[in-house]
């Protein structure tokens, strides 16, 4: 009797786990399927211009996105007329 | 090798060639000048490497021959020779006796077969120019060559010819100055020459005669009448100046160069810092027929410039690091110049009113 006992309580626990591994699929389905469009949406962005603001937004922090001095640190305040063309061409685009 | 000369003739040939004495000691024989006496002739000969200078002057050669002395004692000692006749001799262990009326010296010199081989420029093709002119070009371009020496396309000048003339652009990225001179050439070539080696250059030309100028792969050959000055060329792509040249513009003011010169350096007086690279910041606002230039240093005072100008266009304020604008207007010849601006963030031009060949554009600063 006591085997059977603990035999039924090893397939309650089984079932629970069951369960909750079922639960767990539909959850990790539910985020993959997020994900995708997120990943979708912000591809989409970067495709109309986000790349650009990337590079406004490095200048801004004070680095060079100039071909010459790309990824350098700018000294402070100045400002560097190869970068500022090439942030003035992008916006004009 | 044994010749006979005057001190004068001596020195000059020891001063033209000094400046491209090494100073650096990974080759000590670079440290000296190079002898070579053939067909009454004398020739200098001194390089480090990158700039190298061959000077000849005429002497009498009483038996043809080399020898490689050491610029710190060879130079200094000719410099204080009498004026008379003056013998140098060379000995079998590679020294050189010189024979000032009754008495000698004797330096130890090199080998004049280790010294290094000039390169030789067989390229015809020339471009000549008045002296003065270029010296004059370079002096208005070297004022934006960059000090950094992280990336070496900026510490050079570059050199543009094309069947327009010659163009001469240097910048540092806060600032581009542009000269050009028009003439005809069938040339057409775009290299980059070490700014220093320019400078060096305009110093040793004579200004009444004129210099060739010519290219080869990797060199460039400067040549006056006796001089001859070679350099290496900075390898590497110039970044396209045309496209941050404005072309057009908000507000154009028209002063005279002097009393602007003049009120910027009393404004930057005030907020002149010692660490050269820190900005000494003035404000410049117009207001009717003036330009007024303020600058402000808390601790140490406030100073206010009004300067009449013509201004066409909008108002404006706009901050500008003040050593930029003066080292500008310093070398404009003109009586007076245009600043010509758009918005207090794109950069200013500078432009003297007369010509049109020379620009000095200047990247704004940014204050809250």
């Amino acid at each position: 009797m006591k085997i059977t006992e603990k035999l039924i309580q090893v397939e309650e626990q089984l079932s629970k786990l069951l369960s909750e591994v079922q639960e767990l699929k539909m959850q990790v389905y539910a985020l993959e399927e997020q994900n995708e469009t997120l990943r979708k949406k912000l591809y989409e962005k970067k495709d109309t211009g986000e790349g650009f603001g990337n590079l406004a937004r490095l200048y801004e922090e004070g680095f060079h996105i100039c071909p010459a001095h790309f990824g350098r640190y700018r000294n402070e305040g100045e400002g560097c007329l190869f970068c500022m063309s090439f942030l003035k061409k992008g916006e004009s685009r | 090798m044994k010749i006979q000369s005057d001190k004068s003739n001596l020195a000059y040939g020891v001063q033209m060639v000094q400046r491209a004495v090494s100073t650096k000691n990974t080759m000590p024989i670079l440290e000296g000048i190079l002898l070579e006496a053939q067909n009454n002739q004398i020739t200098f000969k001194a390089t480090n490497l990158e700039l190298g200078i061959i000077c000849s002057v005429s002497a009498q050669v009483l038996e043809p021959g080399s020898i490689v002395l050491p610029a710190k004692y060879f130079g200094e000692l000719v410099k204080r020779l009498p004026d008379i006749s003056i013998i140098i001799e060379t000995n079998a262990n590679h020294s050189a006796t010189i024979t000032y009326g009754e008495s000698t010296i004797t330096i130890s010199g090199y080998d004049s077969e280790e010294f290094p081989v000039l390169p030789e420029i067989t390229n015809k093709q020339a471009i000549n120019l008045p002296a003065d002119l270029f010296k004059n070009m370079v002096k208005q371009v070297s004022i934006a060559i960059s000090k950094d020496e992280a990336r070496p396309i900026f510490n050079g000048i570059l050199t543009e010819i094309s069947n327009n003339g010659l163009k001469l652009v240097a910048t540092d990225t806060h600032r581009l100055a542009y000269r050009s001179n028009t003439f005809e050439t069938k040339l057409q070539l775009k290299e980059i020459i070490p700014g220093k080696t320019l400078v060096e250059v305009s110093k040793l030309l004579d200004p009444n005669n004129p210099v060739s100028i010519c290219f080869d792969q990797n060199q460039v050959l400067f040549q006056t009448t006796n001089v001859s000055i070679i350099s290496r060329i900075i390898e590497g792509q110039f970044p396209d100046y045309t496209q941050v040249i404005p072309s057009s513009y908000s507000t154009n003011i028209r002063l005279e160069t002097r009393a602007f010169l003049n009120a910027l350096e009393r404004a930057s007086l005030l907020v002149r810092d010692s660490a050269q690279d820190k900005a000494n910041v003035i404000k410049i606002s117009t207001s009717e027929n003036y330009l007024i230039i303020n600058s402000n240093a808390p601790d140490v005072g406030k100073i206010h410039e009004k300067i009449p100008a013509h201004i066409e266009g909008e108002e404006i304020k706009i901050s500008f690091n003040s050593r930029y604008l003066i080292d500008a207007l310093k070398v404009i010849e003109d009586e007076e110049v245009y600043l010509q601006l758009t918005g207090s963030l794109s950069p200013g031009v500078i432009k003297p009113v007369s010509q049109d060949n020379y620009l000095y554009l200047i990247l704004p600063i940014r204050t809250v």
